[in-house]
């Protein structure tokens, strides 16, 4: 457990001060990634375009579900380096993958096809493409996200950081990218994919990027006292990010179906890129929060220079190289009382003592002394 | 706004939720996620409402209905696969199918020959498709009524279509089911063609029975 004060707390500072300042490796990550996926859609677009006439039919469609693997595991690799300074275990990880892929293909397909009946309808019109994509796939898609989060590591005692939320969700969603990659490679029957690679990445990308915005406030969830309407506030936005990506590559008259499938998938890499710049933020702020609560909740004026969580001394807390601690109120949080979202139905007392910030390892309530 | 602004106004504690506000957590979400699926719902129900389309097929042909998720072909080409070889009226596929075999509707007009008749034109189709289509297996002819009474036949045939290859791709071949509606209208035949991956037929149940309402088909009275 992070103690209020002591070694221990100098030490989980200075890793926190170093889980929020590295900026220059997430960059350098990035571009590897990208780099990584450019040669995976050139291996299929150029160098192998037809490599499934070789291969027996069998051999075809297992290379391609092996291939559909590939973007996600990618991404996979680099969400996981947003912790790499403590990072989750990797079989937590991969069970939350497995969870995402398996709820998904378990119920989201039933749920989307049999009772809904998208196929019949979600195309319809352009609003029932947005609507529908938001209200219908998104939420069944980002709630399979959230239910591979909750149900497998989310009061485990490696969820231990805000992040983590992130990671995990990021895990779940690359998780339903593969299924839905499969269902993409099986229908169209191997490892030809062509223009098909480009989308793979793109979704594998995309829902990452989604369920790494719901993660953020699983995450806050998870160790704050939250409203009632956060959660959904966080199932809503990830929900609307999804819908925008399918009301993208769905639309009939340029979209996939359309055979001009360029200008859509580009559309959709925007919209990937653009919710992946919101969860580096998101994952920012996280830890800005947790830094923010472990100077809150440290002795300032007792503790040497070195260790002072002092506003002089606070980390840049942002990758864009933002300030986390402009403006806030450090020496006034320092009690640590104040309740986190002023819960007007539910106050807590001012005179409360500090709440530690990490849950301890194997105390799987959070951190409640 | 100010429970938006509250909601993500940064934390100044650490304070974790009892696992009572957990639990209520969840089922608070559950609850929205059930009101957010009803809305979707509606979406659905509105959706199905303006789901159908009309076929512009022009002055004296009939009215028929097609998904308005279907999208229609600019310039409708002749037959490739066996359908009669005049130029059709009208072709929509289906957009977003499951299948590698995009669901079609196609219609088309043709000549009245001297002394035919609708068995005629059923032998005669027949003989075009066994010709062109692979493995072309016809699996039924039924006699229908059309457009308040006009004798009609609707027949179902089988095939195997090869779309992914046509495409440049290495696919597995489909097995194609299809319905043609064959019936007179003025000086030619009209025959409506709905294709769809056998697979997906039934799947495909209520787009062609939303085509074939349109055309008013009714069975024949034995």
């Amino acid at each position: 457990m992070i103690k209020a004060n002591g070694d221990a707390n100098m030490q989980d500072t200075q890793r926190l001060e170093r889980m929020a300042t590295n900026s220059g490796g997430l960059w350098w990550a990035l571009a590897l990634e990208i780099v990584g996926l450019l040669l995976f859609v050139i291996i299929f677009n150029f160098i192998f375009p037809s490599l499934g006439d070789t291969l027996s039919d069998g051999a075809r469609v297992a290379l391609g579900l092996l291939f559909a693997l590939v973007p996600a595991l990618l991404w996979l690799g680099f969400f996981y380096g947003f912790d790499r300074l403590e990072p989750e275990p990797r079989r937590m990880v991969i069970a939350t993958f497995a969870g995402g892929a398996i709820l998904f293909a378990a119920l989201a397909g039933t749920l989307l096809n049999h009772v809904f009946g998208v196929e019949q309808w979600l195309a319809a019109t352009w609003w029932s493409r947005l609507l529908g994509g938001v209200l219908v796939v998104g939420v069944i898609e980002q709630y399979m996200v959230f239910l591979a989060v909750r149900y497998l590591v989310f009061e485990h005692p490696e969820f231990d950081e805000r992040v983590d939320g992130v990671i995990y969700a990021v895990a779940a969603g690359l998780g339903v990218a593969t299924v839905i990659n499969f269902q993409y490679v099986l229908a169209h029957g191997g490892v030809d994919l062509d223009i098909g690679s480009v989308r793979m990445v793109i979704n594998a990308l995309a829902y990452a990027s989604f369920a790494g915005v719901l993660g953020y406030f699983i995450g806050q969830a998870r160790f704050e006292r939250v409203p009632w309407y956060y959660l959904p506030l966080g199932l809503l936005a990830a929900a609307t990010l999804n819908g925008l990506l399918f009301f993208v590559l769905e639309r009939p008259s340029t979209g996939l179906a359309a055979g001009k499938p360029w200008a859509s998938l580009a559309l959709a890499a925007g919209v990937a890129l653009v919710a992946l710049l919101i969860v580096f933020w998101l994952v920012a702020r996280a830890n800005e929060e947790t830094l923010r609560v472990l100077y809150g909740a440290a002795p300032a004026p007792s503790a040497p220079p070195s260790a002072l969580p002092a506003r002089e001394h606070a980390p840049r807390s942002s990758w864009f190289g933002g300030d986390a601690f402009a403006g806030a109120p450090v020496a006034a949080s320092s009690t640590g009382a104040a309740d986190a979202f002023d819960l007007d139905e539910n106050p807590r007392p001012q005179q409360e003592p500090p709440q530690p910030r990490l849950p301890e390892k194997g105390n799987p309530k959070g951190g409640e002394a | 706004m100010n429970a938006f602004a509250k909601a993500w106004r940064r934390s100044r504690t650490s304070a974790p939720p009892t696992q009572a506000e957990i639990v209520r957590h969840d089922a608070i979400l559950f609850l929205c996620v059930l009101l957010m699926l009803a809305a979707g719902w509606g979406v659905r129900l509105l959706a199905q409402e303006d789901s159908a389309r009309t076929a512009n097929l022009g002055t004296g042909y009939p009215a028929v209905a097609y998904p308005a998720a279907w999208i229609p072909a600019l310039n409708p080409v002749a037959a490739q696969d066996g359908a009669a070889e005049a130029t059709p009226l009208f072709v929509a596929r289906s957009a977003g199918a499951p299948s590698s075999f995009n669901s079609t509707l196609r219609i088309e007009a043709l000549p009245v020959l001297p002394n035919d008749a609708l068995g005629a034109l059923r032998i005669r189709l027949g003989l075009q498709r066994a010709q062109a289509l692979d493995r072309y297996r016809e699996l039924s002819a039924e006699p229908v009524t059309v457009l308040g009474g006009r004798e009609a036949l609707l027949t179902t045939y089988a095939y195997l279509a090869d779309p992914t290859r046509d495409s440049g791709g290495n696919g597995l071949p489909v097995v194609v089911e299809a319905q043609d509606l064959l019936f007179r209208n003025e000086n030619e035949w009209l025959v409506a063609t709905f294709a769809a991956d056998a697979s997906h037929w039934e799947a495909e149940a209520a787009n062609i029975a939303l085509v074939l309402q349109s055309l008013d088909v009714e069975q024949m009275a034995p």
